[in-house]
């Protein structure tokens, strides 16, 4: 979290969608059933200047979100009336919108499923006000850098890695990867990656800020070649893949492991 | 029938005689024929050259009828079957009217004498026999007596040397194959409740291994092992099961299923058996002497698992004694490591609220010392404010880490041993956990050095984290603000005291150059509720849940933990623990 802190810059408002009129501040769907802990939250976004809409039961979180299309869902995940991943892959069905799931930390496998459904990311109960703020900016920088990379209007495409419309090129800080030359520079020097390797980086970059889960990224690295891989083997080519790009392994830049979950890439 | 031990029983030249007598009682009739008839011979010529010599000195018939039936007593002492002493008799009596009556060298006897003579020398011949041969038959018995008493005696104590139930059931086994030179297979209900053979012990004292269940199923005997040149082991499990059933004795020589190869003796406590051992003789059924002693064998062998049973079930009595009671100290704890906090933390929110109360306009404005009760509150000076609002905030996250701390714990008891073990590069673990550290450890400067070797492992991710918050944070709890802490994490091979295998280890060490732990407290950090200072911890907020909880968790691994000095600097703290490495299946990692 202290990472995210870290890099708390200045809120941008740079998630405008193609074709709608730019808003001023994002808008934020809060889906929470606890009184308490929607007060605090609505209370913080408040204070930072952002716009929330407020939903206690899935069923109005799914109607809300049709309704409103707001730029981000904050999804507790134990809701009253239907599981929250069931909201997470309704809203999947028409809709690319990042969500960020809120989680106590005893439902693993809740969140595991909920990634898989499409979520972006997660924030564990008990969270600070400030760890969750830092994940809301962090998601408006995802969605520039999204919006940057795609000039034209997001398509239906529902599948997190659709490659149909893939841009050419990706630049996150000192990283570039140039898809169709298949060349990976790191502050200007190209680095030497494995086949394997390679796909990796491109899954995550391609799916830039998201958490992507140890299953998804087997299926898609290994299940893809009609190969079985396994947690171990994907352990070991990651960390030798963040031995490559990572300056200083100890602080990692780029790709951040969510132990008992997967790995993101995040945008510096 | 296994040889006496010499020194035990074997003292007397009359005792070895009798006990060789009733082992040659005992063996095969084609082999006893020829030696019956060979000693007959011998001990008839031997009295005729008796009787020759006496006649030569003169003597008369009476001393050489005496010298016959001699013969005849000597050759049933030594002889089994009465036939043959029915032979000596009547030779004996021919020899004598042979050689000795007149006229010699004839089948005649002249004179009225011998008639009463010969009916006198068959009776007392025969009675004389007779007489040896019951001598002979007790001696078996009580030879057959004291070998069984032996046989017990040397089992109880084989038995009474094993300490748990499989050894005191091998043990039973290998003793009951060596008694009946025969083969015994155990039986052992499966989780169905049907009996399948569980283990095979062989007549040479050893155990043989049982071939799966599917290789029994077509040809109803297990194949006895080639090199002992076993004869193949049929499998009765329909016999097996009865015994097991009626908790009583079935196979050959019983009333139930009495035309089967083995005897099936059920052993275990009363009305419980736990296993059925299948007794077969070698090359045939086993003999009364034998049944009997296996069922004495089979009776000791269930004495000595009853008090196994018992002494298994008072130790686990007192193992839930004595969990109920580190479950009733930990309560004990928690709720005071609960309430501390909460206490602080509702005391502080009161204190702001009341701060931020309006004054009741509707009362009198107090008159300076009338009513000394109820004062209005003093407003709180900002910088007394914030450090309110920052105990309520470092409360609120020190109860987290506890709560966090408190899962684990469940994970841990309600797992057992079946930890959710995933492949994890303790290099991410760090990384996991350097995430959810005290924010105080900001204060502090932690470092972490970049890992050596592939440290793969396989661990519960979470309480692998959770080992790791509960050491920084302790680090950061008990060092100076800006004292350095640092991670490192290798691989190398096992120390050399571990000899099972080459087995590499990945060693994970917190070190921190704080004021140290003094080396007699050293011993006792991760017990439960110490913390170090205070004794048992009560007095103030204690993080010893926190190191036992570390220390559970990496045994749980098969890993261990220990504290040391910080040798490096002098003065601090290390404390690192390790867990078995892992490798990759079919080593096929990435080029380095």
């Amino acid at each position: 979290m202290s990472d995210d802190a870290a890099q708390a810059g200045a809120v941008q408002t740079g998630a405008a969608q193609a074709g709608a009129a730019p808003v001023p501040a994002p808008n934020i769907l809060v889906v929470e059933d606890d009184p308490e802990v929607r007060g605090i939250i609505l209370a913080a976004l408040d204070a930072h200047g952002y716009a929330s809409k407020v939903a206690t039961t899935g069923k109005q979180a799914i109607a809300l979100a049709a309704a409103e299309s707001p730029d981000i869902v904050l999804l507790d995940l134990g809701l009253p009336d239907i599981d929250g991943v069931e909201v997470v892959r309704a809203i999947r069905a028409w809709s690319e919108m990042p969500i960020i799931v809120v989680s106590a930390r005893s439902e693993d496998a809740d969140k595991i499923g909920a990634l898989d459904a499409g979520a972006d990311d997660y924030v564990c109960k008990p969270f600070s006000v400030g760890e969750l703020l830092a994940r809301i900016r962090a998601t408006e920088r995802h969605l520039a850098v999204a919006a940057a990379a795609k000039p034209t209007a997001p398509g239906a495409a529902a599948a997190p890695a659709a490659q149909a419309s893939a841009p050419a090129t990706f630049t996150d800080g000192g990283l570039a990867i140039d898809y169709v030359a298949g060349v990976v520079t790191l502050d200007g020097e190209e680095l030497h990656l494995t086949p394997i390797e390679y796909r990796l980086l491109c899954l995550l970059s391609r799916n830039v800020g998201k958490v992507l889960t140890h299953g998804y990224i087997l299926d898609e690295v290994w299940g893809r070649q009609g190969q079985k891989g396994d947690l171990a083997t994907l352990r070991v080519y990651m960390g030798s893949l963040r031995k490559k790009i990572e300056r200083d392994t100890a602080h990692p830049r780029y790709i951040q492991t969510h132990v008992g979950v997967g790995y993101r890439m995040m945008s510096v | 029938m296994s040889k006496p031990r010499a020194g035990v029983e074997e003292d007397s030249l009359w005792q070895r005689w009798l006990s060789w007598a009733s082992a040659w009682s005992d063996a095969p009739l084609p082999r006893r024929v020829p030696a019956e008839a060979a000693v007959l011979a011998a001990s008839l010529a031997l009295a005729t050259l008796v009787g020759v010599a006496l006649d030569r000195l003169g003597l008369g018939a009476d001393a050489i009828v005496i010298v016959y039936v001699l013969s005849v007593q000597l050759v049933s002492l030594v002889t089994v079957s009465h036939v043959t002493c029915g032979v000596a008799t009547a030779a004996s009596v021919a020899l004598f009217c042979y050689f000795f009556t007149e006229p010699r060298y004839h089948l005649v006897a002249r004179g009225s004498q011998y008639p009463g003579t010969f009916a006198v020398m068959c009776v007392v011949a025969v009675a004389s026999s007779l007489i040896a041969m019951r001598l002979r038959q007790n001696a078996r018995d009580s030879r057959a007596a004291s070998h069984m008493m032996h046989v017990l005696l040397q089992t109880n104590h084989a038995l009474q040397r094993c300490d748990s139930v499989q050894a005191v059931v091998g043990e039973a086994g290998r003793q009951l194959a060596r008694l009946v030179s025969g083969t015994v297979v155990l039986y052992l209900p499966n989780a169905a409740g049907m009996l399948e053979p569980g283990a095979l012990f062989l007549r040479d004292g050893s155990d043989a291994p049982v071939p799966d269940a599917g290789a029994l199923d077509g040809t109803g005997v297990i194949a006895g092992p080639r090199a002992t040149r076993q004869p193949n082991v049929p499998i009765e499990a329909a016999v097996a099961m009865r015994a097991y059933e009626n908790d009583a004795p079935a196979g050959s020589g019983t009333a139930l299923f009495s035309s089967s190869a083995g005897l099936y003796l059920p052993v275990g406590e009363k009305d419980k058996p736990l296993g059925v051992f299948a007794v077969l003789g070698q090359g045939g059924p086993l003999s009364a002497g034998e049944r009997d002693m296996a069922r004495a064998v089979a009776g000791e062998t269930s004495l000595a698992l009853g008090r196994e049973l018992a002494a298994q079930r008072r130790e686990q009595a007192m193992v839930l004694a004595k969990n109920e009671q580190l479950r009733a100290n930990l309560l004990r704890s928690i709720s005071h490591d609960l309430r501390t906090p909460l206490t602080s933390i509702s005391g502080a929110a009161e204190m702001l609220l009341e701060a931020d109360a309006p004054v009741p306009t509707a009362s009198p404005a107090p008159q300076p010392g009338s009513n000394p009760a109820a004062p209005a509150p003093a407003p709180l000076a900002p910088e007394r404010r914030r450090e309110l609002e920052r105990s309520i905030r470092d409360d609120a996250r020190w109860l987290n880490a506890t709560v966090e701390n408190l899962l684990a714990i469940t994970r841990l008891t309600s797992q057992g041993v079946h930890l959710d073990r995933t492949p994890e590069l303790m290099d991410d673990v760090v990384e996991e956990a350097l995430r959810h550290v005290d924010p105080k450890a900001s204060e502090h400067v932690v470092a972490t050095e970049p890992s050596r070797g592939l440290c793969l492992v396989s661990v519960d991710a979470r309480l692998m984290v959770q080992v790791l918050v509960n050491l920084v944070n302790n680090a950061v709890k008990y060092t100076p603000t800006g004292s350095h802490i640092t991670i490192r994490v290798e691989r190398h091979a096992a120390p050399a005291a571990d000899d099972a295998g080459e087995k590499d280890v990945v060693t994970t060490s917190v070190t921190d150059d704080g004021p140290g732990i003094a080396p007699e407290d050293r011993g006792r950090v991760f017990d439960t509720f110490y913390t170090v200072g205070h004794g048992l911890a009560d007095g103030r907020r204690s993080f010893g849940l926190g190191l036992s909880l570390c220390k559970s968790i990496v045994e749980a691994h098969g890993g261990t933990i220990r504290l040391e000095p910080n040798e490096g600097d002098g003065h601090g703290c290390v404390f690192s623990f390790d867990l078995p490495a892992c490798d990759l299946p079919g080593g096929d990692g990435p080029d380095e």
